[in-house]
This record gives C-alpha cells, sequence and structure tokens, in this order.
C-alpha cells in the first residue's frame, strides 16, 4: 500500500465514514448471534442444548419444545438434496467444459445460472402446484413398487404417496442448489492448465480419462468449495420447502411423510407464537441454524480460498 | 550408413480454425515435405511463428483436440498415412509420445504419474507397473533421485526433475517416437543441460523430434536440422551442414542471428 | 509399444457413456429450467389483466381485484432497503479495496460478507424481529445498536459535510491560513461532530421505541438492506480492485488526495461495474420471502406507511398460493409470473453488461 505522507482532512473523514461501513457488517453478524441468544436464553435455560436437540415433542399448549423433528428434516432434505445434485451438477459442469460444442458453452451456462436467479417463492409454488401432484400420482407409486418392495430400505417409502413430503421437498431443493455445484465445479474445472490436458492426451487418454484422472483431482478443492456451500444453502432455504413439506413435528422413517425443517418451523409458526417460551424456542431454532450455517459456510469458504491459492500457484 | 525414414512427411498443408481453408497461401504449414530418421535427432528450428511448433503437433495430431483445424497432405508413420479420419489416435499417441514446454506433473504421485500411461493400456498387474515405472525413471536419469519417494505428489519436485519425470511417464509406454516441444523453455541452465544430455542418450531407443528456439540447443543435441520460415520448410539437412554451411541465404542469416 | 486394442476400446466405450451422461445432465437442468419457466407463464398469462396492477384486492373469496397493494408496497421496501444497504455496502467496499487493501481486516470482512451472503435469510427476519419488531414500547440492545449506528453514521456525514464545505468556506472567507487557526477549526469540528451524534442518539432512542408498534415496513426494508449489504460490499471490492494501480498512482502524482482519487478516478472507471452489481442486489432481494415474513408482514389493505405491516408481493404470494380460494391462485401464478420474468430479464442484461464491459 502507497503510504501517504500527510492525510488531508476529507480522507480521514471519508476513510472514518467508510471504516464504519464496513465495521458494521462485522458488527451485524455478532450482533446476529448476541441477539438471538438473548432472545432465545429463556429457551436454552428452560430446556438446555442436549435436551432441546433430543426431544421430539412440541407442544404449545403444554409449552414442552424440541428441536429433534426440526433437526432430522433439514438433515435428511439437505443430504437428499445433495445425493440428488451432486451426480446432475458434476455432470453439467463436465458437460460445460469439455463436452459442449463452442457455440452452446455461453446460453447453456446462462441457463444453468438462470436457475440459481429464481426466487426461491417460485421454486415453492412450482412444487407445490405442478411436482407434488407429480409425485404424488406417478413418481412416488413407482417407487413404492419397485424400492420399496425391497426389505429395510423399503421402510423409506411406506405409507399413502401424497406428494408433499420429504421426497419431494428434496427433489425441489436439489434443483436449486444445482446450479451453484455447477458453476463453481465448472469455474474450477477450467482452471486446469491447457497444458496438463493435452499432456494427458498425448499420453492416449480418452476424454473421459482426461476429465476423471487430470481435471477432477485438479479441481477438487473448487468442487469441495461448491458442494459445502450448496449444502449451506441447502440448509437455509426456507420458501422452496415450506410449500412441500406440510409441517409436523413428528419423525418417521418414510420419505414419504410430511416434516418439518427449522425453517419451514421458523416460517409458520413465529407470527403465532403466543408464549414467551414458544417465540424463545423458536429463536433457539433460529440459533441453532444460523450457526450451523455460520460454520459450514465457513468451511466451504475455506476450501474456495485454499482452491484459489492453489491454482495461483 | 542406410538410415530408415521413420516419418515422411510429404506436402502437408495445415489451417488453424479461422483460418481461410482451402487457401493454401494462407495456410499455418505450406507444403511441408520432411524425413525423419529412425534413431535419430531431428531439430526444428525457426523464428517464432514459422510454424514449428505446429508442425510437431501435427505428428500425434493434438490438433484434434480443438475443432476447426483442418490438414491436408499425408505424413506417413511405417509407410501408413496418419492424417486419415479413421486413424486410431490413442494409437498413434502410444507410437509417438510428447514432452511439452512446461513441465506438467499430473495432480498424483509420482509412481501413478509414470504409470499412468501403463495403466491407460490395460496394465494392472503391480508387479509388471513396478518394474516399467522403474525402467522408464532409470531412462530418464531420474530413479536415483526419487526411488525412496515414489508415493509422494509429483509436485513436489523441482523444476527439472518434473521436467524428467514427465519425460519419463511418455518413455513408460514404450513410444517409437518422442516430440520434444522446447522442453527446457521453462527450466535454468544446470536442468537445461540434463535434459540435453539426456535427448542424447535417448537417441538410441527412441526416433525423437525436437523443437526448439535455442540454436546452441539444436546443435548440441541433433543429427539433422530443418529449418522453417513463415510455415515453410527452407532447409533440411544433417545438423553439422546447416550450421557450418548452409545453402540458402535465409538459413544462414537466421543461424548467423540476423533476424530471428 | 504397449497397447491392447480390447482394454483401449473398452475405455472409449467408457469415455463415450460417461460423456453421453454428462450431456444428459445437462439436458436435465435445462428442463428443469424449461419446465419451471413454461409452467410459471403457462399460469400466469391467465390471471395476467389490468385490474392485477391498478386495483386492491376484493374480500376472500370473492372473485375480481387485483395485487396494487401488493405491488407498491414491494416497490416501496425494495427502494428504502436500495437506499439503506447500497451506500453502507459501497462505503464499506470503498473502505476495504482502497483505504484496507490488502489488510487483516479487509480480508476478514470480505470473507465474513461473503458468508453472510448465504446465510439463510429467514434469519436474518428473525434477527430483525428481534430488534425492529417485538420491542413495542421497550428499549432492547438490538434496539440500541441500531440507533447508536445510525447517529454514529450519520455524525460522519455531518461532519464532512462540516469539514468539506464549511471549513473551506469558512477560511476563505477570513482568510486565515496559519496552520493553528486550522487546527482549532478542526478541533472544533470534531466537538460539533460528537455532540451532534450524541444529540441524535438521545433524539432517536425514544422516537424509535414510540415509533414500534409491531409489524412495519421499515423492519422489511432493514431485513433486505442487511442481505443486500454483502452483496454490494463485495461488488464493489471486486470492481474496484479491477482498477489498475497505476491509474491511482497517475492521480496521486499530480498531488490529489487519495478520496479525491477515489471520487474521481477510482469510481469513475469502475461505475458501470458497481452499478450493475447494485442491480443484480436489489433483482436478488425482489425475490426474497422469508425475511419479510415476520418483519413487514403483510397486509389486505392498500398502504404507503411505512411504519404500518405492509404487504410484498412475495409474501401475498405465500399467503394466496397456500390458501383455499381458486381465484387467489390464480392471481399468485400472475404475481410470480411478474416477479420471475422482471429477475430474469434483470439478471441477464445486468450479467450481459458485465460480459460486454470486462470480458469483451
Amino acid at each position: 500500500m502507497k503510504k501517504i505522507r500527510r492525510l488531508p482532512l476529507s480522507d480521514i473523514f471519508f476513510g472514518i465514514i467508510s471504516f464504519s461501513a464496513s465495521f458494521l457488517v462485522l458488527t451485524l453478524i455478532f450482533s446476529t448471534i448476541f441477539v438471538l441468544y438473548d432472545e432465545s436464553s429463556l429457551a436454552i435455560h428452560r430446556f438446555g442444548i442436549i435436551n432441546f436437540i433430543l426431544t421430539e415433542d412440541w407442544n404449545p399448549v403444554k409449552e414442552i419444545f424440541g428441536a429433534a423433528a426440526p433437526l432430522y428434516g433439514t438433515l435428511v432434505t439437505t443430504v437428499l438434496s445433495l445425493l440428488f445434485a451432486i451426480p446432475v451438477a458434476l455432470g453439467i459442469a463436465i458437460f460445460l467444459s469439455e463436452v459442449s460444442p463452442h457455440l452452446l458453452k455461453t446460453p447453456v451456462g446462462i441457463a444453468i445460472e438462470m436457475l440459481a436467479a429464481i426466487p426461491s417463492i417460485i421454486y415453492g409454488m412450482w412444487g407445490l402446484f405442478t411436482l407434488a401432484p407429480i409425485m404424488a400420482d406417478y413418481i412416488e407409486p413407482a417407487l413404492q413398487n419397485t424400492l420399496g418392495q425391497i426389505p429395510i430400505i423399503g421402510k423409506l417409502f411406506e405409507g399413502t404417496p401424497q406428494g408433499i413430503d420429504l421426497f419431494t421437498a428434496s427433489v425441489v431443493l436439489s434443483i436449486m442448489i444445482i446450479p451453484f455445484i455447477a458453476s463453481i465445479a465448472r469455474d474450477s474445472l477450467n482452471l486446469t492448465p491447457n497444458l496438463m490436458k493435452e499432456s494427458a492426451y498425448a499420453l492416449g487418454a480418452t476424454k473421459w480419462d482426461v476429465v476423471k484422472d487430470v481435471m477432477i483431482p485438479y479441481a477438487k478443492l473448487g468442487i469441495y468449495g461448491g458442494i459445502v456451500l450448496a449444502l449451506g444453502r441447502a440448509l437455509g432455504e426456507t420458501m422452496a420447502v415450506a410449500f412441500v413439506l406440510g409441517n409436523r413435528h413428528e419423525i418417521s422413517a418414510s420419505l414419504f411423510d410430511a416434516a418439518a425443517t427449522i425453517t419451514v418451523t421458523l416460517a409458520n409458526e413465529f407470527t403465532e407464537a403466543d408464549s414467551d417460551v414458544y417465540l424463545s424456542s423458536l429463536f433457539y431454532l433460529a440459533l441453532i441454524l444460523f450457526v450451523m450455517s455460520f460454520i459450514i459456510l465457513a468451511v466451504a469458504k475455506f476450501f474456495l480460498l485454499r482452491a484459489e491459492r492453489g491454482y495461483s500457484r | 550408413m542406410a538410415e530408415v525414414e521413420k516419418i515422411k512427411v510429404e506436402n502437408l498443408y495445415f489451417w488453424y480454425a479461422g483460418q481461410p481453408y482451402p487457401d493454401k497461401e494462407k495456410a499455418a504449414l505450406k507444403g511441408i515435405t520432411l524425413p525423419v530418421y529412425e534413431k535419430k535427432v531431428t531439430a526444428l528450428i525457426g523464428p517464432s511463428g514459422c510454424g514449428k511448433t505446429t508442425l510437431l503437433r501435427s505428428f500425434n495430431r493434438m490438433h484434434d483436440l480443438y475443432p476447426g483445424n483442418k490438414y491436408e497432405g499425408k505424413i506417413l508413420l511405417d509407410g501408413e498415412n496418419i492424417l486419415t479420419d479413421d486413424y486410431d489416435l490413442i494409437k498413434l499417441r502410444t507410437k509417438v509420445g510428447m514432452v511439452f514446454q512446461k513441465p506438467t506433473p499430473f495432480p498424483m504421485s509420482i509412481f501413478d504419474n509414470v504409470a499412468y500411461g501403463l495403466k491407460l493400456r490395460g496394465i494392472k498387474d503391480k508387479s509388471v507397473l513396478a518394474e516399467k515405472v522403474e525402467k522408464a525413471l532409470k531412462q530418464a536419469a531420474l530413479w536415483e533421485e526419487v526411488k525412496d519417494r515414489l508415493n509422494q505428489p509429483a509436485t513436489g519436485l523441482s523444476g527439472g526433475q518434473q521436467q524428467r519425470l514427465v519425460i519419463a511417464r511418455a518413455l513408460a509406454v514404450e513410444p517409437e517416437v518422442l516430440l520434444f516441444d522446447e522442453p527446457t523453455s521453462a527450466l535454468d541452465p544446470i536442468s537445461t543441460a540434463k535434459i540435453e544430455e539426456l535427448v542424447v542418450q535417448l537417441r538410441d531407443s527412441v526416433t525423437i523430434i525436437i523443437v526448439t528456439h535455442n540454436m546452441q540447443q539444436a546443435a548440441r543435441v541433433s543429427d539433422y536440422t530443418a529449418f522453417m520460415y513463415l510455415g515453410k520448410l527452407i532447409e533440411f539437412d544433417k545438423t553439422d551442414i546447416i550450421f557450418t554451411a548452409p545453402k540458402e541465404k535465409l538459413t544462414e542469416d537466421y543461424i548467423t542471428g540476423k533476424f530471428g | 509399444m504397449i497397447y491392447e486394442e480390447s482394454y483401449v476400446k473398452k475405455r472409449k466405450i467408457k469415455s463415450f457413456i460417461a460423456l453421453s451422461l454428462s450431456t444428459l445432465a445437462a439436458f436435465l437442468g435445462l428442463f428443469w429450467l424449461g419446465f419451471i419457466l413454461f409452467d410459471v407463464l403457462r399460469h400466469g398469462i391467465s390471471g395476467l389483466n389490468l385490474e392485477l396492477f391498478t386495483e386492491d384486492p376484493a374480500p376472500p373469496g370473492i372473485p375480481g381485484g387485483g395485487l396494487r397493494h401488493a405491488f407498491v408496497g414491494q416497490l416501496e421496501i425494495v427502494f428504502f432497503a436500495t437506499i439503506i444497504g447500497v451506500p453502507v455496502g459501497m462505503l464499506a467496499g470503498i473502505f476495504i479495496a482502497e483505504y484496507a487493501r490488502g489488510t487483516k481486516f479487509a480480508k476478514t470482512i470480505s470473507i465474513l460478507s461473503d458468508i453472510m451472503v448465504s446465510v439463510p435469510s429467514i434469519v436474518v427476519g428473525t434477527f430483525i424481529y428481534a430488534i425492529l419488531v417485538k420491542p413495542i414500547g421497550q428499549i432492547n440492545y438490538g434496539g440500541i445498536l441500531a440507533v447508536a449506528f445510525l447517529s454514529a453514521i450519520s455524525a460522519f456525514i455531518f461532519g464532512a459535510v462540516l469539514n468539506l464545505f464549511v471549513s473551506k468556506i469558512l477560511l476563505k472567507i477570513i482568510k486565515i491560513t496559519s496552520e493553528s487557526a486550522v487546527k482549532i477549526l478542526n478541533l472544533v469540528i470534531t466537538l460539533t461532530t460528537v455532540l451532534f451524534g450524541i444529540f441524535l442518539f438521545i433524539y432517536l432512542m425514544p422516537k424509535l421505541v414510540d415509533r414500534i408498534q409491531g409489524f412495519n415496513g421499515w423492519a422489511g426494508a432493514t431485513a433486505l438492506a442487511f442481505i443486500m449489504i454483502p452483496v454490494v460490499l463485495r461488488t464493489t471490492e471486486d470492481m474496484l480492485s479491477l482498477v489498475p494501480w497505476s491509474l491511482r498512482e497517475a492521480a496521486f502524482a499530480l498531488g490529489a488526495s487519495y478520496y479525491n482519487v477515489i471520487k474521481d478516478v477510482v469510481i469513475r472507471a469502475s461505475m458501470t461495474g458497481i452499478l450493475t452489481g447494485v442491480i443484480l442486489s436489489i433483482s436478488r432481494v425482489a425475490g426474497e420471502t422469508a425475511p419479510l415474513l415476520f418483519t413487514s408482514f403483510n397486509n389486505s389493505f392498500f398502504t404507503m406507511n411505512m411504519n404500518e405491516p405492509i404487504a410484498s408481493l412475495t409474501v401475498t404470494i405465500f399467503v394466496y398460493a397456500t390458501g383455499p380460494y381458486e381465484d387467489w391462485h390464480t392471481q399468485a401464478w400472475a404475481a410470480s409470473f411478474v416477479i420471475t420474468f422482471f429477475i430474469l430479464l434483470v439478471t441477464i442484461v445486468a450479467r450481459a453488461i458485465i460480459h460486454w464491459r470486462y470480458k469483451g
């Protein structure tokens, strides 16, 4: 940084203003944690931490609240959506960086990124009115008739298909997070030096060999970063899930049952909370969600930063 | 000394995507005809942009990786034209290996780097792999330096070691021809000397074509030299003749440093 | 030569299958996009008419009426969110890209902003609820913090104006150029600024407490601003770092202060990029629902009063779509159509601008 010998007053003032603005960002994060903790302290004192996490009951009448059911719902939808999204997103990334004809790269890339620009409430609407009936009428019965017949795994597909359940929510979520993984993975794959790819081809590798053995290992950190980022996104997504998950505070093995996630619980019950403990418990859920996604996003950022450093070496 | 023509280039024209095919005046390579003798080192020299790298990359059809590039003419490898559409590129690249300007170790261990080409050809037997990797590393004069750390990532090696590793990787699949594209341009003088020494040694087992912008290097390592200018082959002869008594004025000007 | 025909053939087939699968994945992605857009278009077009924009809703269950209240409310909330979020984000971005360039502080803020961009938006809603909605007639930490910050920033702006204009004019009028006089004047300005800040804090605190009457439009705008700030900050930072350092040096060489360099050279050079980023951040928050659910809440009547609960397009879509009436569903689809295509259009245009300006 260039040192300026004598700081003019305009610099001092503008510096201070702009500094306080950037300091505000810092403050916002810490005050979010602090305020959420402050608001949920009532519930923390009453239910504790482990107990709150492990209790399935969610009973506003008896004022007993536990986060097990929404945590379970959050976990299942997040993991399932990642399972659905990762192969597709990586496929898209490989297509965009290696397979696609040059002319198609930009339009297809933009189209995939458009998926990320669609507001989540639209995903919710579409999930509720279009996807849920299709799921209930065709896909879920089909799954029951095939995978549902296998012992043990079959438990996952029990019940009457309603379309409003963990499975549909996961599908909607997976479509939402595909662009995040795909675009970061594509950018990372594209950073593989041309010479590196040519050396592999010169050894007689096929295109898939080059992708699998050279490009993916090279872009590994970036791809991890993209996946973890998508994980953080899936964890905190509200509206897309709120429409198609119901809001049921019970844990059941079947993916074809309605359930709740932390976000859905907040969206549905926050304005209805009529007692202090109730509201405090909801704040407690928000605090848990915030801390969880903060950690996950920090991990994602760590991967992406390391990837960046690796490439510039 | 009866020399065998390993490769015969016949009236080769080449257009990059975007160049006006089939306008022969504007091609990147303009009617190259050139023999490459077996188990000899042939150097391609010329000012930058003269087409020497373009010609080199035609020998293993590296240009085919990018759409829109076009060839015309023939390159005969053991009498068989490799520029036909149905020629098996993997087979071609098994016969013709290549080493690039910069070392390109893959993101895997030293051992896996050298074994990579072998694995691509279906060799799975561990002992066979180990034996061939050792042989290749010895051929590339790298064995002594890396034998104790074969399982460490190849990126930990120095630049010169990396380049020798890449040569070992190319040698492991036992190619008949080895292409070098300015292999020492990114290396320090000591590493460069080692690579040059290696090239001279390898002459006994493979046919070598080397592109270099360093005329002393060409003089030191090659048996034959081709001088190219503006996409044309100006002169091809034994190296000592090219450097001592060139027939063309242009060649003489170039090697005496009047342009280039 | 080591070459086994059958194995190589197997690998070629494998490669073909793998690459076909990746093409299939791309088609699947395009299929989802097409499916969703087509569905929104199909359902949305039928509900689209002039009344949607010009009329307020009919009583529940009775057909007719429109969503004027939600369109206006949405515009108002997003407008104020922009007013709050963009200056803060830009200033912060300028600070970390210029004054604090390369420092640990800048790096920290930059990383934290990246994380903030992806923080669950519903959590932002709960945070804003806690500080701007819940404390009806009472003071809490969040409120104090918000007011303190507001006062501090206003005071700094006040001080800057004082310094830039008043002191210059004053010095010109009384024609004193001695060092000590300038020092005294600076001291006076600083004192005035601090006093102004304290006054503002004392003045605003009870006002704010008075104003909080439960759900209100300001809370919604603040929640959206919370989301905008890190987005604008990061774009500003990125765009400023694209301006070559030599350009700044040329201006420094002419004896300009860093403030002038930023104002006249750096910002001017990166204006297109920053503005595009601002537009992108607006389109990003325009589709947000979760942070509005319990801040600006919802209102079935037309209002422009930001101190009251105020309807927004997105929350209205949520309420209408989950409601029991067929007519509501139609209107929700129509609103979805408007919002989706607005956002997609803005996104595409902004991206095209960035593409032309910085890559082309």
